[in-house]
């Protein structure tokens, strides 16, 4: 918060040609509704940035602010070191991509495109030069002359690339471009348009919701909750270095373990004791949010004899003595241990993805490699364990605070 | 389309008996313009197309043929960039001054004719339109503008929202939007909304009958006298001419319709 008050008070120093930023932009609704609510951002030239949250989340409204469709209540935005919030769309020298691609349906491919080189004082010969470049640029070469109609989903979807980047804008938005496609599509059009960004070099804004397009393609990745910016980060620190609860729910799976921190680097979960490295909140509520692939299956229980609960108490008081004695005993080396029990597996080739259930109720994913200690199956009672290293520790208001 | 189960008989029978009972009272015109002598008898005695030769030589016949397509060609014109620019201007609107604009704007579809023509012709009275071209302009255009705004408006409705925006990111102004993207995706609607606009001009008949004097006259106004003061076929003849060309009118999409589709399904 301070930080972001004191950008507000000093002038904005300018952003090199091909930057985007927001100061302070508020969306407020007619209805009342806050669309997006004090969101400051400042994307670098070139840079390849996506607005990831839930629908109703602010995200698509944030690009509607810089694309000039929505004005923002308060706020301020520039464009390559321009302060454009008080201009039309048409004046932003902005390209935009639409959902549904938005093609003109009475035009061919070739007008499509032609359609943005208009008043910018080219030649014709120019401008015959430039669909071609960008035709081939999304490898549509030959199909100029086909309708919006006649070419199938993914070649539209190329189509509208071409006609947003065919007059060289500084910045690209794109508003989730792939929703439309199959996932194979998507797949494909992913690496395409990374190979786009790559080669044009323009600054470019995408908005999805799915993670994995933002996880793929981002150099960062600006994470948005109920109008807000919730963190902002390249993929791997958003994934590795969640900073709430729901920026580690939303990215990714995880195993989620709420409890009460008890002095530096120690949460207590039930009768146990989690260790974390890193930063966290002091004290009050917490989780400890471990990944899938971090946590490891440290023992399977005795499925043969003797009362579940047996075996889960004798698992909890090793672990609650955790360190060396289980470290050497079982081998792994891991600092924590909490029993489980699996629910369900789900085989995926290069591992099975198997769901526990933990003590408190919570569920979780393990990601049970082919190099697992031991075969297990469904119902039974298992310790899984994880480093400290690899846990990170959120602020998790308990049941009460979450309900108000 | 070949899929679709085929009517049955009492269906076909059915069919055929109300298009009999719109059509049959139509088609008698037909005969009759082509009679040998002065009389409505059906069927006529004798053939002749001496009520043709009547209809585009006698000046009071071509006078109101050429005053109704005046009129009518001016009415679609004013109707067509009012009404479509109405209908814009409303959708963007939204909520519920649109809903009101839209009201008041279609009222006179709603209002009986017999209603509106009073009024129209008392207020005109005093203005001193009636009896010349400007009052038929004036009052067609009141009665005709709806239809443009409703089609105008029903087409609107189905054109994706963001081509207007995706322009507009491309550098297009207002103007240069409308022309090349708005007005090619609602073309039909405003097509259509012209067409009406004609032919509610061209058959209006209550509001005319109110406006003219004997320096002009409507069509459906000359025919309207003439039915009612004298015995001549000449009026079977215009019927006749009237209702080759509205089926013209009607036909000729259609048909180019099936052809494109067609087209379309072959490729």
């Amino acid at each position: 918060m301070t930080d972001r008050s004191a950008t507000a008070a000093q002038p904005a120093p300018t952003t090199r040609t091909g930057g985007v930023r927001l100061d302070r932009v508020t969306k407020r609704f007619r209805s009342g509704a806050i669309g997006v609510d004090d969101v400051s951002l400042a994307v670098e030239p070139g840079e390849f940035v996506t607005f990831l949250g839930p629908s109703g989340s602010g995200k698509t409204t944030t690009l509607n602010t810089i694309a000039g469709f929505a004005k923002p209540s308060s706020g301020r935005i520039e464009i390559a070191g321009a302060d454009v919030t008080a201009l039309p769309p048409s004046k932003r020298n902005l390209g935009v991509v639409f959902q549904n691609y938005a093609l003109f349906p009475h035009m061919t491919v070739r007008e499509n495109i032609a359609f943005g080189l208009h008043g910018r004082g080219l030649s014709k010969a120019e401008i015959g030069a430039r669909i071609e470049e960008s035709l081939a640029m999304v490898r549509l070469d030959g199909l100029g002359d086909r309708t919006p109609k006649q070419i199938s989903g993914g070649q539209q979807q190329r189509v509208a690339l071409a006609r947003a980047l065919v007059y060289r804008p500084p910045v690209l938005l794109m508003d989730e471009p792939l929703g439309a496609l199959d996932k194979a599509l998507r797949d494909r059009m992913q690496v395409e348009i990374s190979r786009i960004h790559r080669e044009v070099g323009t600054t470019f804004l995408f908005v999805t919701h799915d993670q994995g397009e933002a996880l793929g393609l981002s150099d960062r990745i600006v994470l948005f909750d109920r109008g807000r910016v919730v963190q902002v980060g390249t993929p791997a620190e958003l994934y590795e270095r969640p900073a709430s609860l729901f920026a580690a729910e939303f990215l990714g799976e995880s195993n989620v373990f709420r409890g009460e921190l008890a002095g530096p680097g120690v949460l207590r979960f039930g009768e146990q004791t989690l260790r974390f490295t890193g930063d966290g909140p002091g004290s009050g509520s917490a989780a400890v949010v471990v990944r899938p692939e971090r946590l490891r299956l440290v023992r399977a229980a005795d499925a043969s004899g003797g009362a579940a609960s047996g075996v889960a108490s004798g698992a909890v008081e090793s672990a609650a003595r955790g360190g060396a004695e289980s470290a050497a005993r079982g081998g792994a080396g891991v600092q924590n241990r909490v029993e489980a029990r699996v629910v369900n597996i789900a085989y995926f080739g290069a591992f099975r993805r198997v769901t526990l259930r933990y003590a408190d109720g919570s569920s979780g994913l393990l990601h049970d490699g082919v190099d697992a200690p031991a075969p297990i199956a469904l119902g039974d009672a298992v310790v899984v364990g994880w480093d400290a290293e690899h846990a990170v520790v959120v602020p998790a208001p308990g049941p009460a605070e979450q309900a108000a | 389309m070949d899929e679709t189960t085929r009517p049955g008989w009492g269906l076909r029978i059915w069919a055929v008996l109300v298009a009999v009972l719109l059509v049959a009272p139509l088609l008698i015109v037909v005969p009759i313009s082509f009679a040998e002598k002065r009389s409505f008898k059906f069927p006529p005695d004798g053939l002749s197309v001496d009520w043709y030769v009547n209809l585009f030589t006698d000046q009071r016949w071509t006078s109101a043929i050429g005053t109704s397509i005046l009129v009518g060609v001016l009415v679609t014109l004013i109707c067509t960039v009012l009404g479509t620019a109405a209908a814009l201007g409303i959708h963007r609107l939204g909520g519920r001054v649109a809903a009101l604009a839209t009201g008041v704007l279609v009222a006179p579809m709603i209002v009986p004719g017999i209603v509106s023509a009073v009024a129209i012709y008392s207020v005109y009275l005093r203005w001193q339109l009636t009896g010349n071209l400007l009052g038929f302009l004036l009052a067609h255009t009141v009665l005709a503008i709806p239809f443009v705004i409703v089609t105008v408006t029903s087409s609107l409705s189905t054109t994706d929202p963001m081509l207007e925006r995706a322009a507009a990111s491309l550098g297009a102004g207002p103007w240069r939007t409308f022309v090349r993207v708005t007005l090619p995706a609602i073309a039909p609607g405003v097509g259509a909304g012209a067409l009406f606009a004609f032919v509610t001009s061209f058959d209006e008949v209550v509001a005319a009958s109110f406006l003219q004097s004997p320096a002009i006259r409507t069509l459906p106004i000359e025919m309207f006298v003439s039915v009612t003061n004298e015995v001549d076929p000449t009026i079977a003849a215009v019927s006749t001419v009237i209702l080759a060309l509205t089926t013209a009118i009607v036909l000729l999409p259609a048909f180019t319709r099936r052809r494109s589709s067609q087209k379309a399904s072959s490729s």
